[in-house]
């Protein structure tokens, strides 16, 4: 879900990269050296793990799973999908430099909600339903959450100029929502029946 | 032009494209952004066919905005909306400025050339950390990755669109954050062994390590 350059109100594409930048100072702070490579190979990871595609009628849907990389990895995901967000502008046209804070904002705000809602039920010992649960909210809360935000910086740049806009990437998007949550269901369950101390430390 | 000049050329042409107003002045670079790419054309960065279909994706968010922006629902049915057709104008210019100076200038650099250049251009040292550390990992889980489903295309895998391609790619995802996870682990005891890190998590069970080592061998 990339909102292209061009887009957007200067306004907008202004407040939204101080918001974005605000997030990555607090995530980078965060991070302390130790973990610093525990971070970047998570964000490799699901860089990789979101170009896994699933074949849905005549098209294919490729994985977002910025809910389950929030619920892992909290604060980090801004600077991690910051990182991200810039190699795909630069390599692949996806998205711009210039909207790459709204973007970003799409991205990681879902997913810090997340760690907020999600990661604390998941303390002591969860049962596989609580699992199953928590990752297909992941999934709900983090594409859901990227589209309403997608939405609100669309609408507060164009008003209702964007109504059809905004309902096309909706539209498109339904598939996706229903693919990563069940896939983030399904991989958290695996995850944490394979590495249970590991993951648990992820998200205390 | 060195790659951080060429990054940063890029960064202000998005800005420029950004920040213009008028329709000619942005025909104008959008002139230059288009000789940018014949020249990067005939210089061979890069293949023209890699350069057409950059381009092509570039857009394609274009196309969805020419489907939607032009119109509008009144009380009869659609109606052609002028104040559309202009906005819809300006965006794919801007678009296309800013994709196609980026697609020139960056033409022929892979991801560590981007990160390198990013990281010197003013990137706070800790990000700019993150970031190399990031794109070097990129390549490892890229190869995890294709480990993983060449396992499991010899088992007989093609995804289709049923509840079986929705546990196997789970699968799939679940087994290339554990190869993360145990490939931190392994950074973290080096770091450690080498006294570069003070507060190093403890290391997983043994069991569970054994266990997945195992797991994926079956895979």
């Amino acid at each position: 879900m990339h909102i292209a350059e061009g887009v957007l109100s200067l306004p907008v594409l202004a407040s939204c990269a101080a918001l974005s930048a605000g997030g990555i100072a607090l995530g980078v702070r965060r991070l302390d050296e130790a973990r610093m490579p525990l971070a970047a190979l998570l964000g490799a990871a699901f860089m990789v793990a979101s170009t896994l595609h699933m074949p849905v009628g005549v098209g294919s849907v490729h994985l977002i799973l910025n809910g389950l990389a929030g619920l892992l990895l909290g604060w980090a995901v801004f600077p991690l999908f910051f990182v991200a967000l810039l190699l795909q502008a630069a390599l692949f046209s996806f998205g711009g430099f210039t909207v790459l804070g709204a973007n970003l904002l799409i991205m990681a705000a879902p997913a810090l909600l997340c760690h907020v809602l999600l990661a604390p039920l998941l303390r002591g010992e969860p049962s596989r339903r609580r699992l199953l649960l928590v990752g297909a909210g992941c999934g709900l809360i983090g594409v859901g959450g990227a589209a309403v935000v997608a939405a609100l910086v669309l609408s507060l740049s164009g008003g209702r100029l964007f109504d059809h806009l905004i309902g096309m990437l909706v539209l498109t998007h339904a598939p996706v929502f229903v693919v990563d949550a069940l896939i983030s269901a399904l991989a958290l369950n695996l995850l944490w029946r394979m590495l249970p101390d590991m993951t648990r430390e992820l998200c205390p | 032009m060195t790659a951080p000049q060429r990054l940063l050329l890029a960064l202000a042409g998005a800005l420029g494209a950004a920040l213009l107003q008028q329709t000619w002045q942005l025909l104008a670079l959008l002139l230059v952004a288009g000789v940018a790419v014949l020249v990067a054309a005939v210089l061979r960065l890069a293949s023209v066919r890699w350069l057409l279909r950059r381009v092509a994706l570039l857009n394609l968010f274009v196309l969805l905005v020419w489907l939607t922006l032009p119109w509008h629902w009144t009380g009869g049915g659609l109606a052609w909306n002028p104040a559309g057709v202009e906005a819809a104008v300006h965006i794919s210019l801007r678009s296309n400025i800013a994709g196609l100076l980026c697609i020139a200038l960056l033409a022929g650099m892979n991801a560590f050339d981007v990160a390198a250049a990013a990281a010197r251009l003013g990137m706070p040292a800790r990000l700019a950390q993150l970031l190399l550390l990031t794109v070097r990992y990129l390549g490892v889980m890229q190869q995890t990755r294709q480990q993983v489903q060449r396992a499991m295309q010899a088992r007989g895998f093609r995804p289709r669109c049923n509840w079986r391609t929705l546990e196997v790619l789970a699968l799939q995802v679940a087994l290339i954050l554990v190869h993360a996870l145990l490939r931190a682990e392994r950074v973290a005891q080096a770091m450690q062994a080498r006294g570069l890190a003070q507060r190093v998590r403890a290391p997983a069970r043994k069991a569970d390590l054994v266990g997945v080592a195992t797991g994926q061998e079956s895979l």
